[in-house]
């Protein structure tokens, strides 16, 4: 594994096997709180949960990658551009042009590079195993591809790149990384065409966060801050009226709280699922090994073949519904409960709300209902 | 899938090293495999764990399973728990975790369910690899989530066996339920802490790994646990699902005909 950046005006965080490349200032708190992850030793999905824990409105263009053990996950939003590499040399870009939230890609074996891209890079690649830099662009190789990897770049000065400093990185980087102290510390540029970041709280060496690594075993449940109603429902914390009673909910300072179940599939066929995690529906579904936290999977039967293997997925991302319709050869048909139904386009999030009817073929939908 | 799933299941318990007595319990029906690691004084915690898999055996006899009523079968378990707690005061506050793999029909085909309440453990061992399907609930569990304490902290803090959701709790416990379709050759272990707080993943793996009968697995497991320390009961209990001789035929998805 080689990472390497090019300087810009985004932002780059990069770990042990999480690598992000963000629209954002140095010093936001979404930085820091996605450098204590990704190199604690984060996957992907816990990054993207740091970066949306503000809400996603408050950062437009991102592209995230994780990979480890063969397997990973590429989340683009806004302007952010991913280009994969894959072992036969052929490449493929993925963008979130017309995607109100995010495109996600997953990885196995076959990729070899990933690059991931903002509108603007300045000057040469420079290596960089782990930590934060102001960067364009981020070329991270997985594997060594079929053929040869250019030779690094030599380093040459650059505008104002910040990266952290050598000491630092040693420092900072957790027990459970392998690499020996040389290895990561040997493609930091040399001292002297950097400026070191020393005036971020969270760029000093006694930060808990490198003893912090990923829970060992299955995904910890996922927290949401939450109000409740008088009647003792759990609510997100702008919620006027109680999402299950409907009764007004007053105002008051929100917990975090291990989300709750946040309504129900209602099958055509008269079976429910409730929504404590995803839903992945299909005629012969197949969820890849790489997510923390499991979905809910149905095989759904259809004699005529016109429901895709893998069709259309329900994610939850703190308290809201998203319907992905996987890239099925038939399409998924997404009727709000009090407007015109529309086509899913394949890959694209879009969020649903109670009363919403998904058809995944003439005879087999589900409604999202809200239960007590 | 055509036909009737092939299922094989085996198990085995011990009372341990340490433990005057077993208070696991678990069971094996045709459609329903589970274990249950009860608490409580006076071998009350016998008798809750002894009350949950009594009740999940009922599961299914009256027919075809829907997820649904594995949770309402549940959380009635809890009341049922209570009510004779209630009616003994020496078992006055016992519990039980209850942790388990069902046959459900769901959407027209079957369907496993995973239910989990407490911090015994499903894992489902296919292609070589160990997974944990069930989420503990414990109190290192949510430490570990809040980022109060790291995994190997966890594995060592003194409040590892404090469970925060049981049955026998005043208030019915919500049980995790995940639903998925049924994969042939598929391997399932659903065991109490026993065994994982002496075996890692890795030492799990290389038993199932090594063992075809599922109760040679089963027993073979429990025997590791105790060979390893044996501080708390030890129950394994190891369900396989047998591929068929017949391929599944699984065609390219028709394109919709339009009229």
């Amino acid at each position: 594994m080689e990472v390497r950046y090019r300087p810009g005006g985004w932002v780059a965080v990069t770990g042990p096997r999480t690598w992000l490349l963000v629209a954002a200032d140095a010093a936001a708190p979404l930085v820091a709180r996605c450098w204590e992850l990704a190199r604690a030793g984060a996957d992907e999905v816990e990054l993207v949960g740091a970066i949306a824990a503000d809400g996603l409105r408050a950062v437009r263009d991102f592209a995230v990658a994780g990979f480890a053990e063969g397997a990973g996950q590429v989340i683009v939003r806004g302007a952010a551009r991913v280009e994969l590499t894959g072992t036969d040399g052929s490449t493929r870009v993925v963008t979130a042009e017309h995607v109100s939230t995010w495109v996600e890609t997953r990885l196995d074996r076959s990729t070899v590079r990933l690059v991931l891209g903002g509108p603007v890079t300045e000057g040469s690649a420079l290596p960089l195993d782990s930590g934060v830099v102001r960067a364009g662009g981020l070329d991270i190789e997985l594997a060594q591809a079929l053929v040869p990897a250019e030779p690094a770049e030599a380093v040459q000065a650059v505008a104002a790149p910040v990266v952290v400093s050598p000491a630092a990185v040693a420092v900072t980087v957790p027990e459970t990384t392998k690499l020996p102290v040389d290895e990561r510390t040997t493609h930091l540029p040399a001292e002297g065409t950097t400026e070191v970041i020393t005036h971020l709280a969270w760029a000093v060496a006694e930060d808990p966060g490198a003893t912090r690594a990923r829970p060992a075993t299955a995904a910890a449940p996922t927290l949401v801050p939450a109000i409740r109603c008088d009647s003792g429902h759990w609510n997100p914390p702008h919620a006027v009226a109680c999402r299950v009673c409907g009764a007004g909910v007053p105002p008051q300072q929100p917990v975090d709280i291990p989300r709750p179940t946040l309504g129900a599939l209602r099958l055509s066929s008269g079976d429910l699922v409730q929504l404590d995690r995803g839903v992945l529906l299909g005629r012969a579904p197949d969820v890849g090994s790489d997510q923390s936290v499991r979905p809910h999977v149905v095989r759904l039967r259809s004699p005529d073949g016109d429901i895709s293997r893998n069709h259309v997925e329900i994610r939850l991302l703190g308290w809201q519904v998203f319907a992905v319709d996987l890239g099925s050869r038939n399409g998924t048909v997404v009727a709000p409960p009090a407007d015109l139904p529309f086509d899913l386009v394949a890959y694209q999030p879009v969020e649903i709300v109670p009363g919403t009817v998904v058809s995944l073929a003439d005879d087999t939908s589900f409604v999202f209902e809200v239960v007590g | 899938m055509t036909g009737e799933p092939t299922i094989r299941a085996g198990a085995a318990t011990d009372v341990g090293l340490v433990r005057a007595a077993n208070e696991d319990n678990y069971v094996v029906t045709s459609s329903v495999f589970a274990v249950a690691d009860g608490m409580g004084g006076h071998a009350a915690g016998d008798v809750a764990s002894g009350l949950a898999v009594a009740g999940l055996a009922q599961l299914g006899l009256a027919g075809v399973v829907r997820p649904e009523e594995v949770r309402r079968h549940i959380v009635r378990l809890n009341g049922d728990i209570l009510a004779a707690a209630a009616r003994n005061p020496e078992q006055w506050g016992m519990g039980t975790t209850v942790t388990g793999l069902c046959l459900v029909d769901f959407a027209g085909s079957p369907h496993w369910v995973v239910f989990n309440v407490g911090d015994s453990r499903v894992y489902r061992y296919a292609g070589g690899s160990m997974e944990q399907l069930t989420v503990d609930h414990s109190e290192v569990n949510e430490l570990v989530a809040a980022g109060k304490l790291s995994p190997a902290e966890a594995a060592t803090d003194p409040r590892r066996n404090v469970v925060t959701r049981a049955l026998g709790s005043p208030t019915a416990p919500e049980p995790d339920i995940f639903v998925f379709p049924l994969a042939e050759g598929d391997r399932f272990l659903v065991c109490s802490d026993g065994l994982t707080g002496e075996l890692d993943d890795g030492a799990l793996a290389s038993v199932l790994a090594s063992w075809d009968d599922p109760r040679d697995a089963a027993a073979s497991l429990v025997r590791a646990a105790v060979v390893a320390g044996g501080r708390d009961n030890v129950t394994a209990v190891v369900v396989d699902h047998v591929p068929a001789h017949t391929p599944p035929a699984d065609d390219e998805t028709a394109p919709r005909k339009v009229s």
